[in-house]
């Protein structure tokens, strides 16, 4: 064909005639045995090599000026192959556009690896695809960073199983998360929001180190992590997943998409999670796993018009259910005696039950223009509006919240004179109210409620001088109606050494509001009393009296990418290295006593230094390697002076991961297998000197190498099946509740803890699962 | 960890020097699909990168001669059946083709994208 058409723009090229005025239309091809040609709007027509473009409109038809003898036409679609025509003089042209993945027999998939680091975007990105998604199988977002090097997902308590991520040396909290560039957990859903996005749903992951973008907000500090999920046109038409773990979890997901109308596409996504069996390996009375049972929907509509515009409707609901704690009082179904324990606020030795409740519902609304003659302009319109209500008693230490959201955001894209030149502009509004209050046994209480409305501006350039530099600057100003204006610079650059070698750097500062009460989840499973301080008269004093100041930050990193080939086969070296400093950050410290948490505002400094190494090889034609080291030091000034070192951070980190895939049958069968083993090194942990000998533990805890491994087969491009196991060599954290194993109900009631949570609890774990889709 | 990775470098640097060669030549074919069935021919021990171009047309491999032979590696591409510098696939093979692969006839390949 290209040949083709090449010949026939050779002969045509000599009778060059005058510029004129094109019609044509351009046609869908749809269908397997009987194909049909539907008239398709909204497509993009272009002369090739020109400036000129034009949108089909709602019959397929397009005008096109200035064409010449011999000009090739192009007509293009987002998830359509583009198609072109050599133009030899005819006034009407015809165009046929074919789904990029309809011809299954004659499909080609250019090779991709699963982990992807960009060396031409100025922004440090790093893209997990579904081949790298489902090396872990398992379960959530918070533990689909598991074959990722520079993302840890850590527990944050041995009661709930909640894992929170860390990013440089920084809790999750200060890397926003976005889901389809829309503000994704943040507010009260920080860290259990994770567990709302199940793992099958995602497409894809962009994981980006520095300060990002300025369009989607001020509350990046330590980078943005976007969740792509699968979307009515990226998606199967159907795909089904079942997966069963040796803790007794049950998980169902399933997305499905229908072309509704000629515009209209929408697909449906739908997860569900019971886990009903009682784990206690280590024997200290309390379960290993919480019993858990989640439902989780989300309806998604793609709207693609006539004249360039385009609309993306999603409504999304979760409700889910947690109880965890002693072993003792599950003798029956849990589920009933839920209601009773959420109000109770006592506990003894042998009914200490944790209970949780999470119920949210999102709707989103993105609507996009494109100009018809001037396909670099576009405006954007991004509303979100969510509530998300959590209630939860642990042992008495009952929080309720409930966090209402509306934001909307405008963006317009434009350029400067040319295309090297372009920038991005807009303004948003957010509307957040939280209203929260807690009670621990009856003893202590507060209630806080918090209404912010928040204009705000921004101006983005985006420089692009083809190979060699790309920078993109941004500014950002807001206006918080309780913490005043905030100004938001953040910069980007790159630099090409040559083609495979490329050099980053990155610069901004970022603001956000904290929620201590659900920052934390560890310190609400313990006996430890949150107090703030107070600076004048040098003593503790209760939650209530706590300022809440946001939290500002700056980071400033630099990269280094190369690309070579080793021993003839790809490979790639990625260094890092980031500083992030606090000008004002809200300190958690857990050391001033073990009974107590202190949540002050900080005096002195805070900061976190990382530096991390990655190589990546393609070995072997069925074998891939991945290496990756990381140091972290990170430090906050604390009230007492030795306390200086972060807790539960590691200064040393260490990642391999060998990958094996066999050959491609032409079924599309194939035997992969991945091996994963992460050594995380000594942390600090926080002091339990003043308790007596039974209850204390270590000041630093011991480093640990965990190994997981999974097997998959594909029996076709349609069904696979999977089996892994997660923590192999079963490496487990010694006596990870405090005061836990047949103690004096007296003393259970003064040093129980279980926020100390460094490694994993349940051990080695198996798991196995099944995919099927129909495409 | 550190050790671990000396070590590695070490074994990976000693595998790199084994006798290996590489030679460059011209695959007739169309599409992508003949790209993965040509470098798919290639896919056996002692070929360590075959990497087809669909615009240039040419094939570059780097083998080690020990286990392979030049002429080996045109074979392993003529039984698939696409024609090489070195000879022609037979009829028979080049028959099973899938019709937009027939480059015999100069057949092209509808869905493929424009470069």
């Amino acid at each position: 064909m290209r040949l083709f058409l090449l010949i026939a723009g050779f002969l045509l090229m000599s009778s060059q005639g005058a510029a004129q005025r094109v019609k044509g239309k351009v046609y869908e091809e749809k269908g397997g045995f009987e194909l049909k040609h539907l008239p398709m709007p909204g497509a993009h027509v272009r002369l090739l090599g020109s400036e000129s473009i034009t949108v089909t409109d709602a019959f397929g038809v397009f005008e096109l000026d200035g064409v010449q003898m011999g000009d090739t036409i192009e007509a293009s679609m987002v998830g359509y192959e583009p198609s072109g025509w050599v133009w030899e003089g005819r006034g009407f042209v015809e165009l046929v556009l074919r789904p990029g993945v309809a011809l299954e027999a004659a499909e080609v998939v250019a090779e991709q690896r699963a982990t992807s680091l960009s060396l031409m975007s100025p922004l440090n990105v790093q893209t997990l695809n579904r081949a790298e998604l489902v090396k872990a199988a398992c379960c959530n977002l918070s533990e689909a960073f598991e074959t990722n090097a520079s993302v840890d997902a850590s527990f944050t308590d041995a009661i709930t199983g909640t894992r929170q991520i860390k990013m440089l040396g920084l809790d999750g909290k200060y890397t926003q998360l976005m889901v389809d560039n829309m503000p994704g957990p943040r507010g009260l859903s920080v860290v259990q929001g994770l567990l709302l996005i199940p793992g099958d749903w995602v497409q894809s992951i962009a994981i980006s180190k520095g300060a990002g973008t300025v369009s989607s907000g001020y509350e990046s500090i330590t980078g943005q992590i976007n969740v792509a999920l699968k979307n009515p046109t990226n998606a199967d038409p159907f795909h089904a997943n079942v997966y069963l773990n040796g803790a007794g979890r049950w998980e169902w997901n399933h997305v499905s998409t229908h072309q509704v109308s000629r515009r209209w596409r929408t697909a449906l996504l739908s997860h569900a999670l019971l886990n009903q069996r009682v784990n206690d390996r280590n024997g200290d009375g309390f379960l290993d796993t919480p019993l858990q049972r989640h439902v989780i929907l989300r309806n998604e509509w793609k709207f693609t018009g006539d004249r360039g515009i385009r609309g993306e409707y999603a409504l999304s609901g979760a409700t889910t259910q947690l109880v965890s704690g002693q072993t003792t009082p599950f003798s029956e179904a849990p589920w009933n005696q839920l209601p009773t324990w959420m109000d109770q606020r006592t506990f003894s030795e042998g009914s200490w039950v944790a209970t949780s409740l999470i119920d949210r519902l999102e709707a989103t609304a993105k609507t996009g223009f494109v100009f018809p003659a001037a396909e670099w302009r576009s405006i954007g319109t991004q509303l979100s509006a969510l509530r998300h209500a959590s209630r939860h008693n642990m042992g008495g230490n009952a929080y309720d919240g409930v966090e209402q959201m509306f934001r909307a955001n405008v963006l317009y894209a434009g350029r400067i004179g040319n295309s090297n030149h372009r920038f991005t502009t807009g303004g948003s509004w957010v509307f957040n109210s939280f209203d929260e209050s807690a009670d621990w046994n009856d003893t202590t209480s507060v209630s806080w409620n918090r209404v912010e409305r928040v204009p705000g501006a921004y101006f983005e350039y985006t420089l692009n001088d083809e190979a060699r530099w790309n920078v993109v600057a941004g500014v950002r100003y807001d206006r918080h109606n309780l913490y005043g204006g905030f100004f938001s610079p953040r910069f980007h650059a790159r630099f090409s050494l040559s083609e495979h070698v490329s050099l980053k750097a990155s610069a901004g500062r970022g603001m956000r509001v904290p929620n201590p009460l659900m920052e934390q989840l560890g310190p609400w499973a313990s006996r430890r009393v949150w107090w703030t301080w107070d600076r004048e008269s040098d003593e503790r004093v209760p939650l209530q009296g706590l300022n809440i100041r946001p939290e500002v930050a700056s980071n400033f990193g630099l990269n280094a990418s190369a690309r070579f080939k080793l021993n003839h086969r790809e490979s790639s070296l990625s260094i890092d290295a980031y500083w992030t400093e606090f000008e004002e950050r809200l300190v958690v410290d857990y050391d001033f006593g073990t009974d107590a948490v202190l949540v002050y505002n900080l005096v002195g400094t805070s900061r976190s230094r990382t530096a991390q190494v990655e190589w990546d090889w393609s070995m072997h034609r069925r074998f891939d390697v991945r290496m990756a080291y990381r140091y972290v030091d990170a430090v906050t000034d604390r009230i007492q002076p030795e306390a200086r070192r972060d807790p539960f951070v590691s200064k040393h980190r260490g990642f391999a991961q060998l990958s094996y895939g066999s050959r491609v049958r032409e079924n599309g069968s194939q035997w992969r297998a991945d091996a994963t083993v992460q050594w995380i090194g000594a942390q600090r942990l926080p002091s339990t000197a003043n308790n007596p000998e039974p209850f204390r533990r270590p000041d630093e805890a011991p480093d640990f190498a965990q190994l997981n491994l999974q097997v998959s087969r594909d029996f076709s491009s349609r069904a696979s099946w999977y089996v892994g196991v997660e923590n192999l060599t079963n490496v487990r954290q010694d006596r990870p509740i405090i005061g836990a194993g047949g103690v004096a109900d007296e003393d259970f009631q003064r040093y129980f803890d279980a926020s100390l949570v460094y490694g994993p609890i349940f051990g080695r774990m198996v798991y196995s699962g099944f995919r099927w889709k129909v495409s | 960890m550190k050790y671990a990775l000396v070590l590695f470098a070490l074994v990976a640097t000693q595998w790199a020097h084994a006798q290996k060669e590489s030679v460059t030549f011209r695959v007739e074919g169309i599409c992508g699909m003949c790209e993965d069935r040509i470098e798919g021919a290639l896919d056996v021990p002692g070929v360590v990168v075959a990497d087809w171009d669909r615009d240039s047309k040419m094939v570059s491999v780097v083998y080690r001669s020990k286990k392979i032979t030049e002429q080996q590696l045109h074979d392993l591409i003529h039984a698939v059946g696409h024609d090489t510098s070195a000879g022609k696939a037979s009829d028979e093979e080049y028959a099973g083709l899938h019709g937009c692969c027939k480059y015999r006839e100069g057949a092209s390949c509808p869905h493929e994208e424009k470069e």
